[in-house]
Parts: C-alpha cells; sequence; structure tokens
C-alpha cells in the first residue's frame, strides 16, 4: 500500500540516481550527431539500387548476415559463424536471441524471404540479384542454421553475405515507396527509423532493444551535401559535426583547427590509366609525333606501356594533387587487401628509364596521344590526368587532354572511342579477384569478364590463371594464386596503375571515428572520444 | 571663302567631336575607357606580355603548385607574380592568356545574340501574325531549356573548346534578346510616328532600321552589356561543373572555377586574383555601355 | 483577348511535344544512362537485364511512341534512379524551389525597384553612384563564388546564419513550406540572396535607364504643371510607363530564377529541383528531365502569357494579336 511520502521519496531517489549518472553517459543519453554525407540516396529501400550511399545507410537499420571491420575482414553480423561442408555447400549458424524492431524474433525464414526479395525488386536500376543469384538452393536446417547450395565453387560466397541486409519475411512483398515512408523500416540493426525528407537529410533514432553494443548518440541526422566546399564550411561554421569525403584542398585548413580532426584510411578504389591494346593498328587517338597520322599502335608493345609507368612521378601526384590523401600503387590493390603479392612496390619515377624503353620500341622522339579522364567522378580525377599529361609531355609523349562528365566519358569509353584513358575502380570484395576480372580479363560478356576491360587487353595465359583462382575454395591458395595472377599482369603492364585513394573523413575532436576502406560513414561505429 | 556675317561666325562641330565632348563630360566614363583600354591591351599583348605560356604542358611543373604570390620556382629563377595555381601555372601568366579567352566568348557570344535576338524579336513584333506566334513558342521553348543541357549535349557530339563554348552561349542567350527586343517594339509599332512614316509610304525595311531600330535599342543596350557579363559568369558557371572550356586553356572564369575549392583553406591567390580581373573587364565594359548609351539615347536632353 | 489565351494555350501542346522530343534525342546523344545506373561492378549480364528492364534496347522512336502512350494518360514515366513517377519526384520538391525563387524575387523587387528609382531621378548624386557601382559588381561575378563567398562571411566567420539546407517546414495549405518562420528564413536568406543579387542588379538598371528616359518626357511635365503631388507623378505615371520593359525581364527572371537556381541548390545543399535536374541530367536519368523541362516550359509560356496580358492592361496602345495595317 503506497502512500504519498513514499512516492515522494521514490521520486527523490530516482532524481538522485539520474543526478549521480557519470557526465559521459549523461553526453551519450540524448544527444544529436549531425552527419554531412557527400552523395545523395536514392532511396531507403536496402534492395532497391546497389549504390554506396545507400547501403551505407541501410547499414544503420538492417544488418547482414556477415558482417565487415573497417579493413573489410569478415566479422560475425547476424551469422555467428559459418563453414564450407563441401565445395559447393556452406552452413550459416545464425545468431540467437536477435529482435526485429517490431519485437518479433529472427530466424532463418528472414534470410530465405530476403533472398526471395533482393533479386527482385521493381524498377532496380542497380540490383543485388549478382549476390543471389549463385545461391541455387537455401533451406533452413533449424530456425537458426541455414545450409546454402551453389551450382559451382564460390569462394566468394562469404564476401556477397556482406554485401546485402536481411529483412523479415513479412516484409517480402514490401514494396520501395513503404521503405521511403518509413513503413518497412523494420530491422534488427542499431538504429531506428525516424524520418526522411528526400534529396535533404534522413533521421534516425537509438535502438534500445539492440543485441549488440550499445551505439553512443540517441539519434543521427544524416544531411546530404554534395557540394564539398559547401559541406566542409557546415563543418567549420559547426552546422555538422561530421562530414565525410574531405576535398583535400581544405584537409590542411581542417587539421590546423584545434577544435576538427582528420581521419583517413586507405580504400579499395585504385586510380589507373588504361591503354588501347585492342587495336593492332590506328589508335584513334594516337598520333606520329608531328602530328600526322600513324598505323602502328604503339600502345600494344609493353616496353611502351612500361615507359608510361616510368614516366609518372606518383610522388609528386600523390604530395601536390592529392595532397598525401592517397599511396603510390604498383599493383591492383594496396597490399593490406586480400589477393595481393608482395612483390609489387609503385614503379619508380625514372624518366631517362623511359625514354629509353621508347627509344628501344622504335619510338625514340615519341609520339602524340591524347589522354581521355572524366572531371566529376574520382577525387580530382581531371587535376591527376593533367599531371600525368604533363609528365608524359616531358619524356616525348606530347599529350592532349580532354576530361568531360561522367556520362559522357562512361559511355564513349565502354564504346571504345578512345585509345588512352584515366579511370578508377573499387573492389567491393575487398580483394583482387574484382579488378582482376573486370579490368584485365579478356572481354567476355557471357562470362561476365572484362566488364570495365576498356583497352581489351587479352591474355589468355592470365584468364586461366584468374579462373582458376576463382574456384579454389582455400583462402590460402586462393590468396597465392591471385597474388601470382596481380604478378602476371604488372609485368605485361596490363594498365598503369597510379595510386589508391584515402578515404577521408573529418570531424570534431570530440569523436572518435575508425575510417573504413569501405568508405561507408556508420553512425553506430562513431565514439565519444576521450 | 564666302562672306560671312561677322555677328554670325559659328563653328559647326563635327559629329564626332561633338560625341567626344560629351561623352568625356563623365570622369567615371573617362576611368572606365581607360580600365578597359587596358584590359584590351593586356589581352590583346598577352603573349608577349606574359612570362610563361600556361597552354605549353612541358613547360609546367607540378612542384610549383599552389607557391602563395612572390615565391620562386623550386628549381629555377622563376618568378611567380601572383603565385600558381594547382597544377603550377603562374597565375599571372594564365590570367592574361583567361581574359583574352573570356573576352572573346563573351563579347562575340553577346554580340551575336544581341544581333540575332534583336533582330528576329522586332520583326517579330513589326510583322505580326503567325510569324510572331511562331518565333514567340520557339522562344518559349529555349527559355526552357538549361544552359546545362545545351552545353552538356554540344560537348558530347561536338567536344569541348572556345568555339564550341560560344555556340552553346548563343543558343542560351538569344531568345533573351528576342523576347525584350519584342516588348519593346511592341510599344513602338502603336506610337504616331509609326503610323506616320507608314502613311508616308516608307518602305518597310527602312521603318524598320532607321525608325522602328533606334527606338527600340535603348532597353536593348542595357540588357545587352549586363548580358556581355553575364555572358562570362555563364560560361565561369559552366566551367565550374566542367562544361566549359578545356581544362588546359582556361578562361578567367575557369580559373575561378578552379581556385572555387581553395577559398576555404586560404589559398586565395588561385581564385581572388582572376576575380579581381573578372571584376575589372566587366566594370569597364559597364561604364563604358552606360556612357554610349546616354550618349546615344536621342531621347535623352543634353 | 479570350481567342488570343485559347490559342496561345493550343499551341502550349505543340511546344511540349517538341520539347519532348528535343530531351529524348539530346539525352540520346549525350551517353548511355545504363552506364550511370549499374554498380560499376557490375558485368555484362547485369548490364543487359537493367537495358532490357528500362526498355533502353529498343530503337530511339519506339521508345518516345512509348512514352508518347503513357503521357497522354498522365504518365510522364519512372525515373531510372528514384523508380517513382517523375513528376512526383519533381513536385516533392518543388515547394523549396517556389519558396527559394519568391524571396530572391521578393528581395530583387522589393530593393530593386526603390533604388532604381532613386538613381534615375538623381543621377548624379553620390549615392546614386555608388548604387550603381554596386550593381555592376552583383553581375559580374559568378553565382557560386558569390555564393560560397556569402558562406564564408556571414556561417564560417561571423556565424550568424547557418551555412547549408533548408529549415523545418510547416504544413501550409498542403505544402511544406519552411520560410513561414523565422528558423526556415534564416535558412533561406543566404541562397536568396545569392539567386537575387544578379536580378537585383539587373532591375536597378533597368529602372533607372527607364525613369531617366522617361521624366524628360512631355507627360511628366504635365502632371507636375497640373499640380499633382510628386508622389502621384511618381508612383501612378511615371511608374506605369516604364513598367512594360521592367515586367517582360521580372517575368524572365521569375522563369529563370525557378528554372536554373542549379548551382545555389547545389551550393547551399538546397533541396529544391534544381538540385534534381541537374544531377538527373548527368545521371541521364531521362524520365525526370522531360518531365522537369516541360514542367518549366509550360512554366515560361504561362508567364509569358501573363506578362503579355499585362502589358496590354498596362498600355492601351499595345493591342496584342494584331497586325499592323
Amino acid at each position: 500500500m503506497r502512500n504519498f511520502t513514499t512516492r515522494v521519496l521514490r521520486r527523490i531517489a530516482a532524481g538522485v540516481i539520474v543526478l549521480a549518472v557519470p557526465l559521459s553517459a549523461a553526453f551519450a543519453q540524448n544527444n544529436e550527431l549531425v552527419i554531412a554525407l557527400s552523395t545523395q540516396i536514392t532511396s531507403l529501400d536496402p534492395h532497391f539500387h546497389n549504390l554506396t550511399p545507400n547501403n551505407g545507410l541501410a547499414r544503420h537499420v538492417f544488418e547482414n548476415l556477415i558482417a565487415t571491420d573497417e579493413v573489410q575482414n569478415l566479422k560475425p553480423g547476424l551469422a555467428e559463424s559459418w563453414k564450407a561442408i563441401d565445395d559447393t555447400t556452406w552452413e550459416f549458424k545464425l545468431r540467437k536471441g536477435v529482435k526485429w524492431h517490431d519485437g518479433t524474433p529472427f530466424t532463418a525464414d528472414d534470410v530465405i524471404a530476403t533472398f526471395k526479395r533482393a533479386p527482385n525488386v521493381p524498377n532496380s536500376p542497380a540490383s543485388f540479384a549478382v549476390y543471389v543469384k549463385p545461391v541455387i538452393d537455401i533451406k533452413a536446417s533449424d530456425p537458426h542454421t541455414l545450409v546454402m547450395k551453389t551450382a559451382a565453387p564460390h569462394p566468394l560466397l562469404p564476401r556477397d553475405m556482406t554485401a546485402f541486409q536481411i529483412i523479415p519475411k513479412t516484409l517480402v512483398d514490401a514494396k520501395t515507396e513503404d521503405f521511403n515512408s518509413g513503413k518497412a523500416m523494420i530491422g534488427t540493426g542499431p538504429y531506428k527509423f525516424v524520418e526522411y525528407k528526400p534529396g535533404d537529410r534522413v533521421v534516425f533514432a537509438r535502438n534500445e532493444a539492440y543485441w549488440g553494443p550499445k551505439p553512443a548518440w540517441s539519434r543521427l541526422q544524416f544531411r546530404m551535401i554534395t557540394n564539398s566546399a559547401a559541406r566542409v564550411a557546415a563543418l567549420l561554421s559547426s552546422d555538422v559535426q561530421v562530414i565525410e569525403n574531405v576535398p583535400t584542398a581544405d584537409i590542411d585548413r581542417i587539421k590546423s583547427n584545434a577544435q576538427l580532426t582528420v581521419k583517413g584510411a586507405v580504400s579499395t578504389r585504385i586510380i589507373y590509366l588504361h591503354m588501347d591494346t585492342g587495336r593492332e593498328k590506328n589508335s584513334p587517338f594516337v598520333r606520329a609525333k608531328d602530328g600526322k597520322p600513324m598505323e602502328a599502335n604503339p600502345l600494344r608493345d609493353a616496353r611502351v606501356r612500361r615507359a608510361i609507368s616510368k614516366a609518372i612521378n606518383r610522388d609528386a601526384i600523390v604530395d601536390r594533387v592529392m595532397e598525401k590523401q592517397a599511396l603510390a600503387a604498383g599493383q591492383f590493390l594496396a597490399d593490406s587487401f586480400f589477393g595481393t603479392s608482395k612483390k609489387l612496390p609503385p614503379e619508380k619515377y625514372d624518366p631517362d628509364g623511359a625514354k629509353k624503353l621508347l627509344a628501344e620500341a622504335g619510338y625514340p622522339d615519341g609520339f602524340q596521344i591524347t589522354l581521355h579522364a572524366p572531371n566529376n567522378r574520382y577525387v580530382n580525377d581531371e587535376k591527376i590526368a593533367q599531371a600525368v599529361a604533363q609528365f608524359l609531355t616531358r619524356v616525348g609523349i606530347d599529350t592532349k587532354l580532354e576530361t568531360m562528365p561522367s556520362n559522357i566519358f562512361f559511355s564513349r569509353g565502354s564504346k571504345l572511342e578512345f585509345s588512352f584513358l584515366l579511370a578508377g575502380w573499387g573492389s567491393e570484395s575487398g580483394d583482387t579477384s574484382s579488378p582482376l576480372r573486370a579490368l584485365v580479363g579478356t572481354f567476355d560478356p557471357a562470362q561476365g569478364l572484362g566488364s570495365a576491360n576498356r583497352g581489351r587487353y587479352s591474355n589468355p595465359g592470365l584468364d586461366a590463371m584468374i579462373t582458376t583462382a576463382m574456384t579454389q575454395i582455400d583462402d590460402t591458395k586462393r590468396a597465392l594464386l591471385l597474388a601470382a595472377a596481380s604478378e602476371k599482369a604488372m609485368a605485361e603492364q596490363a594498365i598503369v596503375p597510379l595510386h589508391y585513394e584515402v578515404s577521408v573523413w573529418a570531424m570534431r575532436k570530440n569523436i572518435a571515428y575508425a575510417a573504413r576502406s569501405d568508405q561507408y560513414t556508420l553512425g553506430h561505429d562513431m565514439k565519444p572520444a576521450r | 571663302m564666302s562672306a560671312v556675317p561677322q555677328t554670325a561666325i559659328l563653328v559647326e562641330e563635327s559629329p564626332w567631336r561633338r560625341f567626344v565632348s560629351q561623352y568625356a563630360a563623365s570622369k567615371l566614363a573617362l576611368f572606365g575607357l581607360a580600365l578597359l583600354a587596358l584590359v584590351l591591351l593586356l589581352a590583346v599583348f598577352a603573349p608577349w606580355i606574359a612570362p610563361q605560356n600556361p597552354y605549353d604542358l612541358g613547360k609546367l611543373d607540378l612542384m610549383d603548385a599552389r607557391l602563395p604570390p612572390g615565391s620562386s620556382s623550386a628549381f629555377g629563377s622563376f618568378h611567380y607574380l601572383l603565385g600558381t595555381d594547382g597544377q603550377g601555372r603562374d597565375m599571372w601568366s594564365a590570367i592574361l592568356y583567361g581574359l583574352r579567352v573570356s573576352l572573346t566568348v563573351g563579347v562575340t557570344s553577346g554580340v551575336i545574340a544581341l544581333t540575332l535576338g534583336a533582330a528576329l524579336g522586332i520583326l517579330a513584333a513589326y510583322v505580326g501574325g503567325r510569324f510572331e506566334q511562331v518565333l514567340m513558342r520557339i522562344v518559349d521553348i529555349q527559355l526552357g531549356f538549361p544552359a546545362i543541357l545545351v552545353a552538356l549535349v554540344l560537348i558530347a557530339t561536338l567536344g569541348k573548346g572556345v568555339d564550341k563554348v560560344i555556340i552553346a552561349l548563343v543558343t542560351v542567350q538569344w531568345a533573351y534578346y528576342a523576347r525584350t527586343a519584342r516588348s519593346a517594339a511592341l510599344v513602338e509599332r502603336h506610337k504616331e510616328y509609326m503610323e506616320a512614316a507608314r502613311g508616308l509610304g516608307l518602305s518597310s525595311a527602312r521603318i524598320v532600321l532607321r525608325h522602328l531600330l533606334p527606338n527600340t535599342l535603348p532597353p536593348l543596350i542595357v540588357v545587352g552589356t549586363v548580358q556581355v557579363a553575364h555572358a562570362i559568369a555563364l560560361e565561369a558557371t559552366l566551367s565550374f561543373l566542367g562544361l566549359g572550356l578545356p581544362t588546359t586553356e582556361p578562361s578567367l572564369g575557369l580559373l575561378i572555377a578552379n581556385g572555387y575549392e581553395f577559398l576555404l583553406s586560404g589559398k586565395y591567390w588561385i581564385s581572388v586574383y582572376p576575380g579581381i580581373a573578372l571584376l575589372a573587364t566587366i566594370l569597364a565594359i559597364n561604364l563604358v555601355g552606360d556612357q554610349l548609351r546616354d550618349v546615344l539615347n536621342p531621347r535623352l536632353a543634353r | 483577348m479570350l481567342v488570343y489565351i485559347l490559342r496561345r494555350l493550343a499551341q502550349t501542346l505543340l511546344v511540349l511535344l517538341v520539347t519532348s522530343v528535343l530531351v529524348f534525342v539530346g539525352i540520346f546523344m549525350v551517353g548511355d544512362p545504363v552506364e550511370m545506373l549499374v554498380n560499376p561492378q557490375a558485368d555484362q549480364i547485369e548490364r543487359e537485364r537493367t537495358r532490357v528492364a528500362f526498355g533502353l534496347d529498343k530503337p530511339m522512336w519506339v521508345q518516345y511512341l512509348l512514352f508518347l502512350k503513357n503521357a497522354a494518360a498522365g504518365d510522364l514515366g519512372n525515373s531510372f534512379v528514384y523508380g517513382r513517377q517523375a513528376l512526383d519526384v519533381i513536385l516533392e520538391r518543388m515547394p523549396a524551389t517556389l519558396e527559394l525563387a519568391f524571396l530572391a524575387m521578393l528581395i530583387a523587387i522589393v530593393i530593386g525597384i526603390p533604388l532604381g528609382l532613386y538613381a534615375g531621378l538623381k543621377p548624379d548624386s553620390k549615392v546614386s553612384k555608388a548604387i550603381m557601382a554596386v550593381s555592376i559588381v552583383g553581375f559580374s561575378l559568378p553565382t557560386f563564388w558569390v555564393g560560397l563567398l556569402l558562406i564564408m562571411l556571414f556561417a564560417v566567420q561571423l556565424g550568424w546564419l547557418p551555412s547549408t539546407g533548408r529549415g523545418p517546414t510547416v504544413d501550409v495549405l498542403g505544402l511544406h513550406l519552411s520560410i513561414v518562420h523565422w528558423d526556415g528564413l534564416k535558412h533561406a536568406l543566404l541562397p536568396a540572396l545569392n539567386l537575387a543579387l544578379f536580378k537585383l542588379s539587373l532591375i536597378i538598371r533597368l529602372t533607372r535607364a527607364q525613369v531617366r528616359e522617361n521624366v524628360l518626357l512631355d507627360y511628366i511635365k504635365f502632371a507636375r504643371a497640373k499640380g499633382l503631388t510628386r508622389a502621384r507623378v511618381l508612383g501612378v505615371h511615371l511608374l506605369k510607363n516604364i513598367m512594360i520593359p521592367l515586367v517582360t525581364v521580372i517575368g524572365l527572371e521569375l522563369g529563370s530564377v525557378i528554372a536554373f537556381a542549379i548551382v545555389t541548390e547545389s551550393i547551399f545543399a538546397w533541396p529544391g529541383m534544381g538540385k534534381l535536374v541537374i544531377d538527373s541530367i548527368f545521371q541521364l536519368d531521362r524520365p525526370v528531365v522531360v518531365a522537369y523541362l516541360m514542367i518549366t516550359v509550360v512554366m515560361f509560356i504561362v508567364i509569358n502569357l501573363v506578362v503579355d496580358i499585362l502589358y496590354s492592361v498596362l498600355d492601351p496602345r499595345v493591342r496584342l494579336g494584331s497586325t499592323p495595317a
């Protein structure tokens, strides 16, 4: 029987306890973190559009079977463990005690429903089918165990499981509009949906019943500020506390600000040069030194390609153009990633060596060429291309530069209209199989090889090495095979690698974030810094 | 020498003399003229004045990028009067060459657009009927099309270059002139002097050229001088979006656009100096244009 | 008059048709939407699948006829990028652009016309000269540059105004508007000022030019001689007569402000139509670009129609649709 006094005493006691909570926890109690993103999302539906900004935001509300840490190593997500039972069968043990945002428990049937929905979203501009396709059969042997079968050995299956989010089985027929309006935003993730203003912002609130570590901020507000200078200004004027994709020009200024800090991580994106090796004669933009048309195609000679590589001062580009937010490259991925070789350092700057090679190949005076590059796709793409043109001109390869927006560039490039182009490639899987297959594999639509091979480089020996590697389930063996393939590709200078991009975040000093190589900006991984 | 009464010696001022003295009445206009002359001289003689040819990629040195004004080259004796930009280009040389390109682009596109647009607009107002309707609908379509899309299509099909940018700017601007000219001509169309001219049996061409045109000119000139500035600024915006001139042959607009990202980082010289050059150029054009308009306007009192 | 309006509206349909053809052809000449849509990791099989799913494998004229068929039923197509009705995506963002445009025009007119009047009536005063000099600065500098300078000054250095974004919205008659309260207004002030600068300069100069011309004309002298107050002379007689060219330009500028606030919206992260259309153009999201241009063209037609009607109201000598004898 409560009387008035008891009630009052209880209230006072509760108040005292609240006041006694340490300050840092109070800081985390009811605080909103405002983060500025650099690209627009096109939808909140996790299966609608396979686009980095969409995927990044989706990860706050929905989770993957297998998660990745900041250097893209696999770690348990909704699946606690997984193993290959044989070459074409995999078993996943799912986490117990996980609840959806609406309170219902997470089971294997939800994963099966996800496999049904993910490849079949209507009007999807970039579908997730590619991750689900290799699995020809999926069964739940009990509510927390899944068995998946593939048609052929598929060592990248765990990787594919990191690429799409799991939705509850009740949403198997959910429409994209339901996600955008919030009705279908029911996931297992650390944050819940609050609000979405298209083109403007997304707001999340902390999921207090989350199974994993509790996120520090109770509210997240993601603002989409695509103009880089405006994004930096927003940070400087304290309108936002974290920004991603910091423009290289402003990094020094931010570093010199006592209240701000900069965090970077080598990404899986490589910036490289592709050369027309497909045409035996008459490459469209290659001319003799005096400007007359030239029948021979110098780019088919590996010595000329190596000369181009030697002529470029990568360190100068990293230092001057990228303001140190890049790592000079000698192969397809930085050597901290899977499938790279320890024997491929970046080519040293050697203009004399380049001239010698050119003379050896029969071009002592060099020749004329046009370099094509996009101007709005990669970090400082136009500037890098200008620098490359400068360096090549100095060793005798008179380089004209033509830059254009990416929509023109990729269309024309894929139609093989260029002789010499600058492009980038980001390996989603975090290993070298992706660039090897797409950039230097012989163009073969049926196999899905060479999808970005705009120079039509072709080496059947290399193709065989790549195919062997892709059927090798054992990780250690596969790593060695991929490294060997990388070495072979670089020996022939199939592409000229320039540098790996470093992804940069800037934030207030009292926030800590482990910069990620996959470029995701995840609010739940941000913590107050001591 | 005919005998002229002493009391009535009038020295007939030549029209040119009169024009000059009227123009010179404003000190501001004289200043504008001097500034314009300076700008034109710099632009015309740029290849001789500029210490470096910023278009020659072989001469640029990446290691000299982003040096502040007054610094010297890393490898030698080259002095960068106004600093260097992100590619190692000498700002002073780049500005001189940029002046040439900007003036060429702005004035050429402005003049062509003005002539084309005014001609069509006045004609539409005079002829009326079907022709006017069709032309004005074309104007509506043209006005609705963003410059960006026009520029993008042109670059995709024709590539980049000074001439392509001029075409893009003319395409975007002519409709504006046409509409303004038509509105001014519409008012004039029904005024008494037009009726008088028709009553006199003057030919259409004469009416349009000698009577309609001069009276619709004043608002056109105001819009015209503003539009030259607008053309140069539009070219800068297109360059900012990557749709303007080739990046290795920059105009003032492209220099400003390139320097944009350095504004927050304190390397102001990459963007501010070209900006000042641009401001001075447009100021000069407009000061001269203002006075010219006032002097040539038949309706202002002398 | 009625016939005139009806005829104009009929021509509108023709104009819309021509516009849609131009956009289809234009985007086709720029590049391949599929390249911009698919994840770069996607292989050729995926690309083909997307191409077929969006009907982009059919010949251009077939795609256009399909578009016409749907358009007749009111369906302008689904955005490639957003997967929703292109019209919905645009209309969703229209209030943001409209309120920015409105605020910018308001600033330009309310400040511009009085300043222009003053500069025209007292052309030799120091204040007038200052006004004219500042007006030149207003249109000489590119919008994106001035925009960043405004942000640097008012947001970063002084901290008076927010640097980007739109303020919280309030539901007004079904529209989501932000400028109806102070917080929203604070967010809108810098971008509106950025947009308004060019128009402001133009209006000041045009007003001044018209005033200087008209103030010397006989009808003004007669009005003064009649004993009318200065205010009446200026406000009624002078203003009416300078309105026609002014109204034309304001009409044109209003259209251009709405249609092309592209750069300002990008820099200030203002979630309006301008930002949408520039992104759509770069992503080759054809349905959105077509729908957007059709809306803008209709808007220009309506504005020009209203302006033409205003002409005949303001100046009885203008008779629309008639040819001189």
